[in-house]
């Protein structure tokens, strides 16, 4: 009954018991250690503080984000800065017309996500190391060229996804490029990112506004179910590069590096992989949903008002006015900046980790520079490298947006055959070896961006 | 001194100079100190690979293995259980450096001839290694002289190397790690950490349960629950019991409450009840993180009595600097160190030479406020008491430290730089 009186008990009072005595502080000294283990080895000398100190323990809700599956973060990587722009662009461009390809989608991202977790569990081991161990140093090179350079891509599209929302904000991307890469690479170095990482996570959740929007824009959702089940091509200028961008950033080569190490880092144990096969389904479901979301609000909006190619981030935001008005501009580019730091610091990192691992030589942000050269030219040439793309004179970053995500689709099949070969290796996988539909819809997929690919190459060789 | 990749490359002859295919593999027995290579695999193309025995080699270079009988007339070799491909099952894969204290990627493997027997001697770790499987390690050379640069091989000698067979066969096969399990905890646990979650399990499963139990406290939470949960029941108990009770209560709240169950209704009766105990307590509170060895006296005991009940004890080492002095109700009556013990004479009673003031802190102390007296009076440990002044354990300066350094600076000491 009396409230006050029992949040009294709360305020930060010692008990009367045991309250350090004021007397006798006794100097011990003498006992201080300085134990130095005898190396390499011999015999073990009673400790005086035996024990090394312990990592501190994550206050709880870092914990709670810490336990959020592999499977969901990687699936909504996806939705980042290129997927965003791709998708918008899907939408403006062709209306409701590619999303049959996004059913197409659904199932490679599944198959090929759940794929990814299946190696992680089976080997334990990260898909480099993977690579590097069943096919030695050649092939290692070439897997570690394309994640190169479709993680340089990729993080290059992040650079752009910030520089234009900062640049609806009004800060021009001289100067927002080269903060970014230097507070990215500091708060990395640093190890500060994870405190941060959660903020922009819960920035790029915005783009749950485009769920709400597409609700609200009243859709046709007769011509949408039309064209979800009825396929349909065009053969319209752009179209096999955009089809590509669409594929490539759904299934990015990221997502597949990521979920694998963050699968077998968190050392799954066999019994528990049926949890972790449905967070992945569940994962990719939702990333796609809400992709058919904004290929959706952006059909309905831009593509019906006339607007049939994105040229810039404040024209994809205004598929967001409906819903919020004026405001669309800043909503849009809230999440537009959280979606794109959010990638752009792991980005470099992980690839850094990805591709010293292979080559088996020192890694870690606890090492120094000189101790780890590989680790560090990675790393700071991702950085650099994103920040010197954007602030380019006159580029367009919707436009590097779309670039990027094409690139990562041209790779995505190199990837795939990797991961393909591994994970039908009975030797490596056990009982968890490829299924027959494992096989087909990875194999399918890939052949499919590889004809898309040709097509393109042709294209641009012949039709120009 | 020849290296695997070279030998890999080469043609094999038989005695009459007829091709008999390309060396694909090199099967070694595995041996102290160095592994001997017992046979080759040869494939040629459209034949199945034949293991001929090394025995049957008469001369090698880089380029061509000639064999001393024609291929018709050759015995094959049986490889057993126990030996290793070095292609398949070294090159490119992981070893542990013990010498190094790390785990390391096998870019090539250095062979010699001693006494007529190919043996494994030594792991290329450098980037030569990588250049030479590419084929271009000469330009390298050529790079490393047009810039004047001593350009060193990095080898590290086999007889410091583990091996690691993170593909279940380790499992089967009761690898002992005999090299690892004797360097101290700590560096085992910093080598755990590096490795795949296989090869960590195969390495708990070798070691014994007293270095297992103070490998498991030196290595980093997360890890600590993996390796847990996926040992079995009772060796999970077992080990357990051999750890600090504090640092398995920690290691235990981290776990699924029903395996915590479980693994706790396995452990011996004794060790099972102080890891509860302290499991009640808040986890950031001095009782979540005291630990319950500590040495507790009578103050009717005389000096010899008392060193004669320490004997019985066999307390704990990092519980014996001090000894804490109790009533007839358990209450906390004072404190001696163990050097005040020793140079007492041996009839007199504790409670005569015993420092009465105590400092103690209750059993909801943060720990800021537990590390700040530790360190304002110079104390390696302070007992924690509950409401009636009863011991219930002590707080160790370093179980403190780790929850009040700055992170930077906890990275810095784990990392041992």
């Amino acid at each position: 009954m009396n409230l006050r009186h029992e949040s009294g008990g709360l305020a930060p009072e010692k008990p009367a018991t045991g309250a350090p005595s004021q007397a006798e502080g006794r100097s011990r000294r003498g006992l201080t250690p300085a134990v130095r283990w005898p190396r390499p080895s011999g015999p073990r000398l009673p400790p005086i503080l035996p024990r090394r100190l312990r990592p501190r323990r994550l206050p709880r809700l870092w914990r709670f984000f810490a336990i959020l599956g592999p499977g969901l973060i990687a699936a909504n990587a996806g939705n980042d800065a290129g997927g965003i722009a791709t998708y918008s662009q899907v939408g403006a461009q062709t209306g409701y017309g590619l999303l049959w390809v996004l059913v197409l989608i659904i199932v490679a991202l599944i198959v090929v996500q759940e794929m990814s977790a299946r190696l992680g569990v089976a080997t334990g081991k990260g898909l480099m190391a993977l690579i590097r161990e069943e096919f030695g140093v050649r092939w290692a090179l070439v897997a570690a060229g394309v994640v190169l350079v479709a993680n340089g891509g990729t993080t290059i599209a992040e650079f752009a996804g910030v520089a234009a929302a900062l640049q609806l904000f009004g800060l021009p991307p001289e100067l927002s490029a080269p903060l970014t890469g230097g507070l990215l690479g500091w708060l990395v170095l640093r190890s500060g990112y994870v405190r941060v990482e959660r903020m922009f996570l819960a920035l790029g959740a915005v783009f749950a506004a485009y769920v709400v929007t597409a609700f609200v824009v009243h859709p046709n959702w007769g011509a949408v179910a039309h064209d979800t089940f009825v396929p349909s091509i065009s053969s319209s200028n752009g179209f096999v590069f955009l089809l590509i961008a669409f594929i490539g950033t759904s299934v990015t080569p990221y997502m597949q590096l990521y979920l694998q190490s963050a699968v077998a880092d968190k050392g799954t144990a066999d019994a528990d992989y049926g949890y972790v096969r449905t967070e992945v389904i569940a994962s990719s479901l939702l990333a796609d949903f809400v992709a058919a979301c904004i290929v959706i609000t952006c059909a309905a909006t831009l593509h019906a008002h006339g607007v049939t190619n994105v040229t810039s981030a404040g024209q994809a935001a205004k598929a967001l006015s409906p819903l919020v008005g004026n405001g669309a501009k800043y909503l849009f580019a809230v999440g537009l900046l959280g979606a794109s730091l959010l990638a752009a610091g792991v980005l470099p990192l992980s690839t850094a980790f990805v591709v010293t691992e292979a080559f088996g030589t020192e890694r870690g942000v606890s090492t120094a520079p000189h101790e780890a050269p590989l680790f560090y030219a990675v790393f700071v040439g991702l950085l650099t490298a994103g920040g010197i793309c954007v602030l380019i004179p006159g580029i367009n970053f919707i436009a590097v947006l779309l670039v990027t995500q094409v690139v990562d689709g041209i790779l995505l099949p190199v990837v795939l055959v990797f991961m393909l070969r591994l994970s039908s290796n009975v030797r490596l996988m056990g009982r968890h070896v490829n299924g027959r539909l494992a096989k087909i819809v990875g194999g399918t997929t890939a052949a499919v961006l590889i004809f898309l690919t040709l097509i393109l190459i042709f294209d641009s060789l012949f039709a120009g | 001194m020849i290296f695997l990749s070279e030998l890999l490359r080469a043609t094999v002859v038989d005695v009459r100079q007829h091709t008999v295919g390309t060396v694909r593999d090199l099967v070694a027995r595995m041996g102290e100190p160095y592994p001997r290579v017992t046979a080759l695999v040869v494939s040629h193309r459209g034949r199945d690979a034949l293991i001929v025995p090394w025995g049957a080699v008469r001369q090698y270079t880089e380029r061509e293995v000639s064999l001393r009988e024609p291929e018709s007339e050759l015995a094959l070799h049986r490889p057993a259980e126990e030996e290793l491909y070095l292609s398949r099952d070294v090159l490119d894969k992981q070893l542990i450096d013990t010498d190094g204290r790390r785990v390391v990627r096998v870019n090539d493997l250095q062979l010699a001839n001693v006494g007529g027997k190919l043996l494994v001697v030594g792991v290329d770790i450098g980037g030569r290694g990588l250049l030479r499987r590419l084929g271009m390690e000469e330009m390298g050379k050529r790079v490393a002289r047009a810039l004047h640069r001593d350009w060193a091989q990095k080898f590290i000698a086999w007889d410091t190397v583990e091996t690691l067979r993170g593909d279940g066969r380790s499992m089967r096969l009761r690898m002992s790690y005999k090299k690892l399990a004797r360097l101290h905890p700590a560096d085992i646990a910093d080598i755990v950490e590096q490795m795949s979650n296989v090869d960590r399990q195969a390495v708990f499963a070798s070691l014994d349960d007293e270095t297992a139990a103070d490998t498991l406290e030196e290595t980093d939470e997360t890890i600590q629950a993996q390796i847990l949960e996926r040992l079995s029941l009772e060796r999970a108990a077992d080990i357990l019991e051999a750890m600090a009770p504090d640092e398995a209560a920690d290691l235990l709240a981290d776990l699924p409450a029903e395996r915590r169950a479980q693994l706790i209704g396995e452990m011996q009766a004794e060790e099972a009840g102080d890891v509860q105990e302290l499991l009640a307590y808040e986890e950031d509170t001095a009782g979540g993180f005291m630990t319950p060895d500590y040495v507790a006296i009578p103050q009717r005991l005389t000096a010899a009595q008392a060193i004669e009940r320490i004997r019985e004890l066999e307390p704990e080492a990092e519980s014996i600097y001090y000894i804490f002095v109790i009533d007839g109700q358990e209450r906390l009556r004072g404190v001696l160190s163990l050097r005040d013990l020793i140079v007492a004479s041996p009839e007199t009673p504790v409670s005569q030479f015993m420092i009465r003031k105590v400092f103690s802190v209750p059993l909801d102390e943060s720990p800021s406020e537990v590390a700040s007296l530790l360190a304002k009076y110079n104390l390696l440990a302070v007992p924690v008491v509950d409401e009636q002044d009863r011991i219930q354990g002590i707080v160790t300066v370093d179980d403190v430290l780790a929850e009040v350094l700055p992170a930077p600076l906890r990275r810095r000491m784990r990392t041992g730089a």
